[in-house]
Order: C-alpha cells, then structure tokens, then sequence
C-alpha cells in the first residue's frame, strides 16, 4: 500500500511539473501575442480615426476605406468559390473513397500550402491577369486567394469528419437514411467547428498574405466597378507599401491598416466562437 | 435535403453566370468609346509617392498609381498594360533592342546616402571613397579602424569592429546608382563586379541584404557597426533611426555632402554630353562640387500609343511633369528630397523626347 | 446495411467526386505552367543549379551571349544551393520549434486550463493567423532581432557552442535564428487550431472513463495523443511544414537575406527560395532574354518539388515508424 501510495503521488507530482511547463508555454505563448498586438495598437492607435476609415487613400494620403471593403471583397469571392471545393472535397475523401484515394487527394491538398504566394502571384498574372483577360479585379484576386484557402478548409474538415465515430454514421443508415442525407443532415452538422476552425483559419492566412494580391489585384484609390478588369484595394497592400515609404503619414497608415486587419479577425474569431457554442 | 442541393447549384450557378455575364459587360464597356483618358502608371517605389501627388493634383486626366518595383513598371509599359512605367534606371542597350518602341524620359533627379551605423560617433560625417567603399564591400576592409579609413578621417577614434555591408536583396536601381559609382572610381569594381540594378556581390561572411530602402534603414537601425546606400527619399527615416551618413570624395578629389545643389551641380556636368535618348548615369561626375551618388528617375512610355487621346493626353501631362512652375515644383520635389531637372535638360533633352509621341 | 444508390445520391457523390479533384488539378496546371516557364533554365542552368551558391542575374548593361544554343545574359549564373539549403534549414528549426510546442499547448488548454479561460486562449493562440507576414517581418525586426542580439544569441555561443554551428560570430540579429523563430510562430497556430480541436473532440468521449480509472490529466493527455490524434497531428504538421517552405514576405524581412555567402554559424544571415523569388522577380522583368525569369521559375518548381518529397517522405517515415497500420489513413 505504501508502495502504491509512493507511486500515486509520484504520478501526482509529475502531472503538476507537467501543468507547470504547459502554463509556462501557453503564457509565453499569449506574451508573443500580446507583444505584437502591443506593437500594431502602439503604432497604429494613433493613426485610427472615423475619417480614415471612412474615406478612400493611396498609402501616401487619405484613408482605409476602399482597402478595407476590398479586403472583405476579396476574401468574400475567396471563401465563395473555396469553400464548396474545400467542404465537399472533404465529404469525398471522407466518405466515399478508399483509403489509398483518399491519402493521394490529401496529398496534392497538402502540396497546395507549399506553393510560394509569389508563385501563386505570377501563375495568376500570367494565366488570369493576362491570358483569360479579366485584368488586374476582384475575380482575379479571389480565384488565387481560393486556391490559397481551399487546402485549409478541406484538410481541417476532413480532419473533423474522421473525427466523428464509426457508430453515428451506422444509426443513420439504421435508421433508414439514405448516405447522402446522413451526409448532409448528420455528418455537416457534427463537423461545423472544423469547418469553421478551417475556414476562419484560411480566411485570416488569405487576408494576410501580399505578394498573390499584388499581381492579381493590382490597387485601386477607389473601390472596384466590377469583377473584373477593375483594380481592388486591400489593406495588406496598404502595409507593405506603407511601410516601405518614407513618409511618417504612410507608416501611420500601414500601422492602422495592420490595426484594423487584426480587430477584423479578432471579430470573425470571436464569431466564429460563437457559432460553435451554439451548435 | 434536395432543397440544400438545390441552393447550392443555384450559388455555384449564380457565381458562375454572374461571372461570365461580368465579364462580357467589362469587355463590352471597355470597347466603348468616349471615356476620359486614364493615365495608368506602375513601376519605382522611389517615384510612387511623387506620382500619387501628381495623381491628386493633375486635373487633365485620371492618373492611377501603383508602386511595384521599376523593373516591373517597365515590363508593364512594354506589355501596354500600363501607359506609364516609372524607373529608377534607364532601358539597357539589349533591352531597347529588343523593344526598339520605348523612350526613356528623365524626369527628375534622385541620389543617395552612403548611411552608416556607427554608435558613439555622432555630429560628425565620416569620410568615404569609392575605393574605400569597394573594399568594404568586397570583404578586403574588414574593420571600422583599417588604415585605409583612418587616412580619410584623421583625428576620429574609430572602433575595432567587424563592418557589416548591407545591400538591397531586391533588384533595384539604388544598387544601380550605387554600382555605378563603385565601378567609376574603383577599376577593381568596375573590371569584377560592374554596375546594374542586381549585381555579383562578391562573397563576405559579414554582409547581409535587405528588400527595399525601408528594410535597409530598419536592418541597419538594429545592426550596429553596419554601412549601407539608402535613397535621399528616405531622409526622414534615416533620421528617426539615428543612422549617419558620410561626405564622399568626388572626381574632383574633394569631400562633398548630399545636398540639392551638389546634386543638381552634378546633373549639369553632364549637359553636354546626354544623347538624345536621354539615357546616361551621372554617377562620379566631374566638378568641384559634385555630389558622386546621384541618377536621373525616367519615365518609360512607349512611342507608339495605341490612340490620338492617350498620346495628347500623355504628352500633356508629361510637359506639365518636368515644368518647374507645375509637377516639378518645389511643393512636390522639395519633401520628398528629389532634385528638379535643370532647366537646360528639360528644354535641350526632355521636352524633344516628349515630343516623339505619337498615335498609332 | 449500406442503402442502394439513388439518383440523388448518384449526383451528390459526383458532385463530391469533382471537388475532391479540384486541389489536383489546380497543381496540375500549375506544375505545367512552372514547367513550361522553366525548361529553358534548365537546360542552361544544368547541375549547376544544384551544385553552385553564385546566383546572379548577369550584366543587363553588356550584350547577351548563347549558350547551349540559348539566349542569356552575360555573366548570368543561376546556383540555387544557398536558397536551398536556407528554405531546408529554417523550416526545420520552425517545425522542430513549432511542433512539441503546439502539442504541448494544446494538451494544456484542453487538460489545465479552467474552462471559462479555454475558449479565450485558444482565440488567443488563432490570432496569431491572423497577422500579415509583413507585420510579423517588422515585429521580427524592431522587437525580435534586438532580443536575438543582445540576449539569446550570445548566450547560446557562450553555452552551446559544443554543438556544430553554434559557434561564429554574431553581427546582427537577422538570418537563421530569427527565419526560423518568425516560421515557427507562423505555423503555431495551424498545428494548434487543428490539435485542439481533434482533442477536445475525443476527451470528451473519453474525459470521464479516463479519470474514473484514476488516471492523472498529464496520463490522459498521453493517452488522446497515443490514440486519436497522432495522424491528425501529422497532417497539421505537414501544413505547417508546407506554409514554411512557401513563406515569402516575413523571412525575406527577418533573414538578412544574404546572397552569394553561405552561412557559416547558425547565427550567419541566410535567404530561402521563396524569399529570393520574391525579391529578384522585379529586377528579373528587365532581362531581354527573359533568362532570369525562367530560373526563378525553376526556384519555384523546385519549392514545387521539394514540398512534394516532405510530403511523401514525411507520411511514409512517420506512417512507418509511428502509425503502423494507419498509413493509409495520413
């Protein structure tokens, strides 16, 4: 018993060191965070005003607002055409292929990530911009902000629908449902946090990246007439032009940019949170 | 659940249809005709804010702006997916060659700091020269006390440490300028290395690059002990990040600072010799009091545009560019630490080349 | 058991049939664009591309020359063995940093954390995604790299310079430390999003089984990664490995991005190939042979293939290893 009592609290004890590392991590975790949180609001506080967010800019002067509707634009179109793909892709690889499929259909999903923004960028010019004529536009942007954003939401939903027991699927077909309808009414509705986690996950990844945007998208001081052939604006243009201008008024300007990219995601996390909860 | 079918095809129909029907008005409203001339411009991060004044100031035709990098703005222009494509460097030989089309307008002047991090000296400019300034970067001067800068500087207590190049990991005409200095009053330089907007950086376990003026000013703010070439443009952040920047020794054999005199005395050293085309690097120009780094910032357009209303209104808007009393006013150049063309290059250059725009 | 096909049914498996082919044949057509913009380079570049760490564009201002019967700018070489082995490099210290971390944080989110700070700090953890790489490259800079130079890398040389390359000499705070450090962090929240959410999917299935045996929160925590979440961590893995590998604005800020010079201490400067695409595209656009396009197009493919090989390797070696009889599965 003594024995027993000496391994107990060894285990115990282990357990606690082991709370103690994961504290210490996650709050390290949270600091690195905070920091840069710290290092956007510093900046980019300041520069926040209704008039900056209310009117059209050019990185050198006026304000955010054709950059932020153009962002919600583009990864709007972005999430439209990748989240079908992403979704039912996933119900396939799930449900209806065989395990070797199913692990080649991954595989290709995975290399997708690998492919540099910058390449993704000069495919788009090259085959969108240029070839299929739809200029420097909002399709244009959307349709390589896709193909960035598919990967996420599939893997991640896939991910969720492998998650879901062997036995739930049974007692829909028990239950006499056909596999399509278990799909759609039983399966979707368990896998909703994945494909939100994947979704929210690919549109804060889309709406950070630059390089695809800046061949495809091009820039325009005002918002888009159309889908295509008419430039769009987005903020993270406004950053990295911003930034690398020498003016103070245009670092203002990317750091409020940065600023308002973040409270944007905040927000559709936070949404995102609260969709799940009320599954 | 036919119905959640059924709403999907009718979205994924909708995108589809939307799409195409978008389109072909797009394609339909661009035929047509009677629109106001849209100048669009790409190209030189240098020039980007110059032309998004313009852009704001200009009220003959719309003006739309992109900074993208010169080489960029200039592939554009040749495509004709821009009117305007803004450079830093002029069209090399080869490339004119093969697109014999474009014209090369100088549109103002722009030169650079040789801008270093050097903590405890303050108040003070340091003293390069271009054969100084090689040897740092070719790795054979490898700390701030060689004797080789001690000569150019007597009297300053130098620190015995490591020197750290830095240069633009971007192709640029910065490194264009800067090169071209380089490979004017060294022959080392200018035999093994020579001049371009990417060069052979000879190899140097201290050096390091960084994407663009800001990324240079930001590496340097946090590398001390480093020197780099950073665009006049950026005066203001070279300041905030407490960078000096040195006097160099010019043709002549004297020591000069950046100014916009020394710069635009530069310029004018060169009158006669620019050939019509306009391309000519004034780097290590003679003269008492030549500022060495200095380039002319061109306009790439093609000769031939596609229309009579984009030509007039091109040749309209840069006439009202190069005017001293319209774009090339103080209010414009003066914050943004560019130099006007001299009224002479305008008049004897500019403006002829101007005027071979034509409609096709 | 299984309910005969109807038409409906028929449609809706098409229907998924033709998504779940989208992903390929989008890497299909873009392996056919790298390839076709590539084949010139490489019939030029040959084993060179490999072999030598020399990349230069060559002198636009002289005339092109013909070698091996094509057009090219004089001068130019195009070695990619630096950019090769700095993607290579900073990707793995990312996943090496990235990985036991996120598994790490997530056991303790799931298992530790009371409940009403769960939901917070894994929002907390996601906003990290959220961050656009050029704020992540100018965090890098102005907060990270003082930090790396004053503090960590020093103490490093002065401790671990037992370990091969971790002695040299540190004159800045940008190159392989800081790439790799900026990844890492780029990655954290991909692994973690998906751990998390696969383990509180089965600890709850298995929370209160798990405690009434008298198992500790640490042994639990074991036991969910021993069972359920291995190949699920796997494929976060391979994500985050693929988001490295391709990560363009934030290294290219943060790695000294060094040409020409191959490192020779882990805390030398460093360039990867993404980064070197990015910042030699421009400049690449005023060769008259169009040579310096195709070789960074070459870059790009070899990227292509390299994630590929990750990829293939990683599922095979793992799925070996570790997840024996779950290969198919990853």
């Amino acid at each position: 018993m003594k024995y027993e009592n000496g391994a107990v609290r060894k285990r115990m004890a282990f357990d606690r060191g082991m709370e103690a590392i994961g504290f210490f991590i996650v709050s390290l975790l949270i600091l690195v965070v905070l920091s840069i949180f710290l290092f956007v609001i510093g900046n980019g506080l300041s520069g926040i005003n209704i008039k900056i967010l209310t009117t059209d800019g050019n990185t050198t002067s006026g304000g955010l607002f054709n950059a932020i509707i153009g962002t919600w634009l583009l990864t709007g179109v972005g999430l439209t055409i990748s989240l079908p793909v992403g979704l039912f892709g996933a119900v396939y690889i799930s449900e209806y292929s065989n395990s070797r499929a199913g692990s080649f259909l991954k595989l290709f999903a995975d290399l997708l990530t690998g492919i540099p923004s910058i390449v993704l960028g000069f495919f788009g010019y090259l085959m969108i911009v240029v070839y299929l004529r739809f200029g420097f536009s909002l399709l244009a942007g959307g349709i390589i902000l896709a193909i960035m954003m598919i990967p996420y939401i599939l893997r991640i939903s896939e991910i969720s629908l492998s998650n879901i027991p062997k036995d739930i699927r049974e007692a829909a077909y028990a239950l006499g449902a056909d596999k399509y309808k278990m799909i759609l009414r039983v399966l979707l509705s368990k896998a909703k946090s994945g494909v939100i986690v994947g979704s929210v996950l690919a549109v804060s990844i889309a709406s950070g990246e630059t390089a695809q945007l800046l061949y495809t998208a091009g820039w325009n001081n005002g918002l888009p007439t159309g889908l295509t052939n008419s430039e769009v604006g987005y903020l993270t243009y406004v950053v990295w032009q911003g930034i690398n201008q020498p003016s103070a008024y245009s670092h203002q300007l990317a750091f409020a940019a940065a600023f308002v990219l973040l409270v944007m995601i905040l927000a559709l996390i936070l949404m995102s949170k609260y969709v799940q909860r009320g599954k | 659940m036919n119905k959640k079918i059924a709403i999907i095809a009718v979205i994924v129909a909708i995108v589809i249809v939307g799409g195409g029907a978008y389109a072909a008005l797009e394609l339909n409203h661009h035929s047509s005709k009677g629109t106001p001339v849209t100048l669009s411009e790409t190209g030189s991060t240098l020039l980007y804010p110059l032309f998004n004044e313009w852009a704001a100031n200009y009220t003959s035709a719309k003006i739309t702006t992109q900074g993208t990098g010169s080489g960029t703005g200039i592939s554009d222009a040749i495509e004709g997916t821009v009117v305007i494509g803004a450079s830093d460097a002029f069209m090399t030989n080869a490339l004119l060659a093969a697109h014999p089309n474009m014209l090369n307008i100088p549109i103002a002047i722009s030169a650079q700091y040789i801008a270093y991090n050097l903590p405890g000296l303050s108040g003070v400019h340091l003293t390069l020269s271009g054969p100084v300034i090689a040897g740092i970067y070719n790795n054979s001067i490898q700390y701030w006390d060689n004797n080789s800068i001690k000569a150019l500087n007597p009297g300053l207590d130098l620190p015995h440490k490591r020197i750290v190049p830095v240069y633009r990991s971007d192709g640029s005409g910065d490194t264009n300028m800067f090169t071209l200095f380089l490979s004017r009053s060294d022959s080392w330089w200018n035999s093994t290395v020579g001049y371009g907007t990417s060069v052979n950086w000879p190899t140097n376990n201290a050096s390091h690059g960084a994407p663009g003026n800001a990324g240079v000013v930001s590496l340097m703010q946090t590398t001390p002990y480093s020197i780099g070439y950073v665009a006049m443009t950026f005066t203001s952040s070279l300041e905030s990040a407490g960078l000096g920047y040195a006097g160099l020794v010019n043709k002549a054999g004297n020591v000069v600072l950046p100014s916009v005199q020394n710069v635009s005395y530069a310029a004018n050293q060169y009158l006669s010799q620019i050939p019509a085309d306009g391309r000519i690097g004034i780097a290590f120009a003679p003269g008492a009091t030549s500022y060495p780094i200095a380039t002319f910032e061109y306009v790439i357009v093609q000769k031939t545009q596609p229309s009579q209303s984009v030509a007039s209104a091109l040749k309209t808007f840069l006439t009202w560019a190069v005017s001293a009393n319209d774009g090339s006013a103080n209010k414009y150049l003066a914050p943004l630490y560019l130099v006007p063309l001299p009224s002479s290059v305008v008049s004897q250059v500019t403006t002829p080349i101007i005027g071979q725009i034509t409609a096709g | 058991m299984r309910p005969k096909e109807s038409a409906t049914e028929r449609i809706f498996h098409y229907f998924n049939f033709f998504m779940a082919l989208i992903p390929i044949s989008i890497i299909l057509l873009i392996l056919a664009f790298l390839s076709y913009y590539s084949y010139r380079a490489i019939i030029y570049n040959g084993t060179n591309f490999f072999t030598s760490y020399l990349w230069y564009p060559g002198q636009f201002s002289r005339n092109p020359i013909i070698v091996r019967g094509i057009l090219v700018p004089y001068g130019s070489s195009f070695g990619a063995l630096l950019f090769l082995i700095g993607t290579l490099l900073t990707s793995l210290i990312a996943i090496a940093i990235a990985l036991p971390t996120s598994l790490i944080a997530s056991l303790t989110i799931n298992l530790y954390v009371p409940r009403r700070l769960k939901r917070l700090s894994i929002s907390m953890l996601e906003l990290f995604a959220g961050i656009p790489s050029v704020v992540y490259g100018l965090w890098g800079i102005l907060v990270l790299e003082p930090l790396l130079f004053r503090f960590l890398e020093p103490w490093m040389r002065d401790h671990l310079a037992f370990i091969p390359g971790f002695s040299g000499a540190i004159v800045s705070g940008s190159g392989i430390i800081a790439s790799g450090l900026i990844l890492s962090i780029m990655i954290l929240p991909i692994i973690t999003s998906v751990v998390s959410d696969t383990m509180s999917s089965i600890s709850s299935s298995v929370k209160d089984g798990a405690y009434a045996l008298g198992a500790t929160r640490w042994e639990m925590g074991k036991y969910i990664l021993r069972q359920g979440s291995k190949i699920q961590t796997l494929g976060a893995t391979l994500l985050g490995l693929g988001r490295a590998l391709g990560e363009t604005m934030a290294v290219l800020m943060v790695s000294g991005s060094v040409l020409n010079t191959l490192p020779d201490s882990i805390y030398s400067p460093i360039n990867t190939m993404a980064a070197a695409i990015a910042s030699l595209l421009d400049s690449a656009f005023i060769d008259p042979t169009n040579m310096n396009v195709y070789a960074l197009t070459e870059l790009g493919l070899l990227l292509f293939f390299i994630t590929m090989v990750v990829n293939i390797v990683g599922r095979t070696i793992v799925g070996r290893g570790i997840l024996r009889g779950y290969e198919h599965e990853i």
